[in-house]
């Protein structure tokens, strides 16, 4: 990791551990990511590499039968030792989330207006109407047509595209200085996906916000982020400035995820892809969590477990494989 | 949404009619109903003579039409004991039950609905085990069990209340308490499960990521959403009020319409039997379509044109 | 890739059209309808893909079970090997299942949770009486090599594989009737993209292999552009742009497609930013525009596209069909890369 200056939110070994039939399982074990003010950090993975717990342990959103540790420092507080009470104050307000069915997300028998406006009101304790003003003009910051007729309506009235607008009105309501966006265009169409995300690149300028996206498609990655994080089985793989991750991929990982591609496919040649499947939390291998699936790996990738190591300036990886002298090579 | 009214209420007249004319096809069909109004050893010229009297010798379908157009007319026959207007003496009933029925399902919404919301958020802890267990035991306690209990309590070693009959709220207190306790007890599970349910949705995650308090999440999008199923069971249970509690009534000799379905039955009172039976029907059948259009406000999902 | 054959077309729609009825507007008014394929005509050649793309409401999924039979067309035609199938008797249906399968979205879904493996892919052979009764668990086991599973395979339940694993086994069970086409309804959507890849490879080497033909029904660009021979764009159940995959994608003559390309996220840093191309969002399939469907949101509208739907043809009198009225006159700009 770069030194810290001031980090907008510092996340430092944290381990979420879920308990269920078989035992204790971590889903997210050790991981820890650094996000500058104003920037955004893209966090890529497939399902199951614990990208969603990692965002809703920051949160502490978790659910009841997943315990995290570590340490998740937003200005001087460790959100992780926080009371309740406390992290009641900061959601919504100093940092916010957005998720991934945007339908779903929202009360289906409130209507829009008192969603959005409720928020307002709790920190930022204004009259009811002017939280529901406020809803408006934010309503209409968002892009969506006809603001007033639609502070009334209820979400099932919505579309898709229209509902994930609205989380993000109601995310941005209090201007907090962090957003977690998970996977928030997955069950939206392209062309709609296209509008979304830019509109919260237009946000994150306006409000000065860091931006956290969550997303398994490298193509939104490329074009959101501005550093990413590689998760793999709970752990961080590789982290990089996003023209170096793509250029210079360094761990296998992520290696193999970008020649599967099929953007990267060559007429008439088969894709590249990595065989075997992606380990469950608890037959998590010892050692390197990839190695059985790894081209390169030897004998000491199934003993330790590779530490995350700072290569050339900002770009680390967690690669037992990776050395100064192979690198130069 | 004006259509969506007006087919459910053609939809509850229908209802009503079917009813009717099952009651019709079960006291005439099944077997000569003479034999079941009349007294065993009546004399075979008497029975015709009944027959004729009350137009059982005439064709099926007319009968049935006869039928309806004193149903229509609010004669649903007469008492054998006096004589008097059957539909008469279930009416001057129904005040009696609707004021326990009344109470008791104040006091199980009052007892019934917080124990299923506090067994919700405190899942899988003692209070919620210990509700729930007192909420087994009120429903397989036979009322009759639980009523003759309180009695031996309260009436015959404390001597605080009457052992039955009306008259005073004091009166009012135990068969309240016995059914009262009862409804409750499945209440309390039914709104546990529909608060559980609501807890698991998406929505509720959101709520927290708002920051809104534990207390906000809960009033203002928890519970909204639990109602829908709970009012629905309440709007049914009100439905059934009518038909009187035939256990707790005969317990506390409470003179209310589940008693004289009893009485009647025993004394084979063919017509007050038959206008409770379709009393209760249109009690149930107009308690529904207040839930389905209560449904509409409380669901705004429901409101628009339905697909 | 093996070049398909340039025979007479494997299936064939003509003016195929489905609609669903939705309830009327005013209370006692007109019936409505959901018009989710409308007047669509295509053809797919014996042994090449034809990539079907298109958004949420596109009807893609709609047509895809049109010509697999799996839903019967409200009007219009289909012919499969020149024989019309648009409404076969049940006996005809069921015979036709071997000559046409259907790979779905959600592998789990379609595989039945309570029969393992073995079981659901002998039953195959059991209701179409394919070779040996003895022989057919060994058939099943040979099919599922050739997916590339293992034996052991045999004995689980479908819970118990990965979702890899579990589209492979849905891929062998359609196989196993030895089908001529098959439509493949997104059937790596709802899968990870090292898993994807696997897939994708053995489509591809069945089809080499096998000789198949697909419908390969996707939301993906990328996968489409990968595996597609020929590429047709839907929007609103109606066909908006068809041709050789190079054509459409390097020079995409419909306004939807340029916007439909530009909006995907290339994953490449170096390149531009998908900027959002069209505004709003698709309308009301039940009561859609007039005229040319997407003129709501098409940059390039005009009265006549409001009043006059466009038909498809070709500007050129070439293989690249698009239904748009600025097509033609616009031959000559180049869409977006």
């Amino acid at each position: 990791m770069s030194a810290p200056t001031s980090f907008a939110l510092e996340v430092q070994d944290l381990s979420v551990a879920v308990h269920i039939e078989h035992g204790l399982a971590r889903v997210v074990d050790g991981v820890s990511l650094a996000l500058e003010p104003g920037q955004t950090l893209g966090l890529v993975g497939e399902s199951g590499c614990g990208k969603s717990m990692t965002c809703l342990a920051v949160m502490g959103l978790l659910p009841r039968q997943a315990q995290a540790s570590g340490s998740v420092r937003l200005g001087n507080d460790n959100l992780l030792a926080l009371p309740e009470r406390r992290l009641e104050e900061i959601r919504g307000r100093a940092i916010a989330m957005v998720f991934q069915n945007p339908h779903s997300a929202l009360n289906p028998v409130r209507t829009i207006g008192v969603q959005i406006a409720e928020t307002i009101c709790r920190h930022e304790g204004l009259a009811w109407s002017a939280a529901m003003a406020e809803a408006r003009r934010l309503l209409d910051r968002v892009q969506i047509a006809a603001p007033a007729r639609r502070l009334t309506e209820y979400p099932h009235q919505l579309s898709g595209g229209m509902c994930q607008r609205v989380m993000i009105a109601l995310a941005i309501a209090c201007r907090p200085r962090i957003l977690i966006a998970d996977e928030p265009t997955t069950a939206l169409d392209v062309t709609v996906q296209a509008q979304i995300l830019a509109l919260l690149r237009e946000l994150q300028a306006e409000l000065g916000m860091s931006l956290v996206i969550v997303t398994h498609d490298l193509g939104v990655v490329a074009h959101m982020a501005d550093t990413v994080s590689v998760m793999y089985a709970g752990r961080i793989a590789e982290h990089a400035p996003v023209a170096d991750l793509f250029a210079r991929p360094l761990h296998p990982y992520t290696q193999a995820l970008l020649a599967a591609l099929p953007h990267r496919a060559v007429d008439g040649q088969r894709l590249t892809s990595i065989p075997g499947t992606v380990p469950e939390p608890f037959e998590r291998p010892v050692g390197c969590a990839f190695h059985p699936r790894c081209a390169e790996a030897d004998a000491s990738c199934a003993d330790r477990r590779p530490l995350i190591q700072s290569w050339l300036g900002a770009h680390s990886v967690a690669c037992h494989k990776v050395t100064p002298t192979a690198e130069a090579a | 949404m004006a259509r969506l009214v007006l087919v459910k209420l053609v939809r509850a007249v229908a209802t009503l009619l079917l009813v009717v004319t099952l009651v019709f096809v079960l006291l005439r069909t099944a077997g000569d109903p003479l034999l079941t109004l009349l007294p065993p050893d009546t004399d075979p010229g008497v029975v015709e003579v009944y027959r004729e009297r009350w137009g059982l010798d005439r064709p099926l379908a007319v009968q049935y039409l006869l039928y309806l157009e004193s149903v229509v007319r609010g004669d649903l026959g007469r008492s054998f004991r006096d004589g008097r207007d059957a539909l008469e003496v279930v009416l001057e009933r129904v005040p009696k039950t609707l004021e326990l029925g009344g109470a008791a399902l104040v006091l199980a919404i009052l007892l019934g609905i917080p124990a299923g919301i506090v067994a919700a958020l405190r899942r899988g802890t003692f209070i919620d085990r210990g509700l729930m267990i007192l909420s087994v035991l009120g429903y397989s306690l036979p009322t009759f069990f639980m009523g003759v209990l309180l009695i031996l309590l309260f009436s015959l070693t404390l001597r605080w209340l009457p052992s039955s009959g009306t008259g005073t709220f004091l009166h009012l207190i135990m068969p309240t308490l016995t059914l009262g306790t009862w409804i409750a007890a499945s209440l309390s599970r039914f709104t546990r499960a529909a608060v559980l349910d609501v807890l698991e949705q998406p929505y509720m995650r959101t709520s927290r990521a708002k920051g809104l308090t534990r207390l906000g999440q809960i009033m203002r999008h928890a519970l909204p959403n639990a109602a829908i199923p709970v009012v629905t069971l309440l709007g049914f249970m009100t439905g059934h009020l009518i038909a009187g509690a035939v256990v707790i009534e005969t317990v506390f000799a409470w003179p209310g319409v589940g008693r004289l379905t009893v009485i009647s039955v025993a004394a084979r009172e063919l017509a007050i039997v038959q206008a409770i039976v379709l009393l209760v029907a249109v009690s149930m059948v107009t308690a529904n379509l207040a839930v389905d259009l209560l449904y509409g406000w409380l669901d705004p999902r429901t409101r628009n044109s339905p697909a | 890739m093996s070049s398909p054959s340039t025979h007479r077309p494997l299936v064939e729609a003509s003016s195929v059209s489905c609609r669903f009825p939705i309830g009327p507007a005013r209370p006692f008014g007109p019936k409505r309808f959901v018009h989710a394929v409308d007047n669509v005509d295509l053809e797919i050649r014996a042994g090449e893909t034809l990539g079907l793309v298109g958004e949420s409401g596109s009807g893609k999924s709609t047509l895809g079970r049109l010509l697999v039979g799996a839903l019967p067309v409200s009007a219009g035609a289909i012919r499969f090997i020149g024989e019309d199938v648009t409404h076969p008797t049940p006996a005809r249906w069921y015979a036709l299942r071997r000559d046409m399968q259907l790979v779905q979205q959600n592998p789990a879904a379609a595989l039945d949770p309570r029969m393992t493996v073995a079981d659901q892919l002998v039953e195959v052979l059991d209701i179409h009486a394919i070779g040996a009764r003895r022989a057919r668990h060994d058939a099943a086991a040979a099919m599922l090599w050739r997916v590339g599973l293992g034996s052991d395979i045999m004995r689980r339940y479908p819970h118990e594989l990965s979702g890899g694993q579990q589209q492979r086994v849905a891929i062998a069970r359609a196989l196993l009737v030895q089908p001529r086409f098959i439509v493949c309804d997104e059937p790596v959507s709802a899968l990870d993209l090292s898993v994807q890849a696997q897939v994708l490879n053995l489509l591809q080497d069945l089809q080499s292999e096998l000789g198949l033909t697909y419908l390969f029904v996707s939301h993906d660009l990328g996968v489409i552009r990968y595996l597609s021979h020929r590429i047709a764009v839907l929007y609103l159940g109606r066909v908006v742009e068809i041709g050789a995959r190079h054509e459409v994608l390097a020079r995409p003559l419909h306004p939807y497609t340029r916007a439909l390309l530009a909006s995907v996220p290339i994953p490449d840093p170096a390149r531009p930013a998908p900027a959002p191309q069209i505004l709003g969002e698709a309308p009301d399939p039940a009561s859609p525009p007039s005229g040319c469907r997407f003129h709501t949101r098409c940059p390039l509208a005009t009265d006549i596209c409001r009043r006059f739907a466009p038909p498809l043809t070709s500007p050129t009198a070439g293989t690249h069909l698009v239904a748009c009225h600025h097509a033609v006159a616009e031959r000559s700009i180049r869409g977006a890369a």
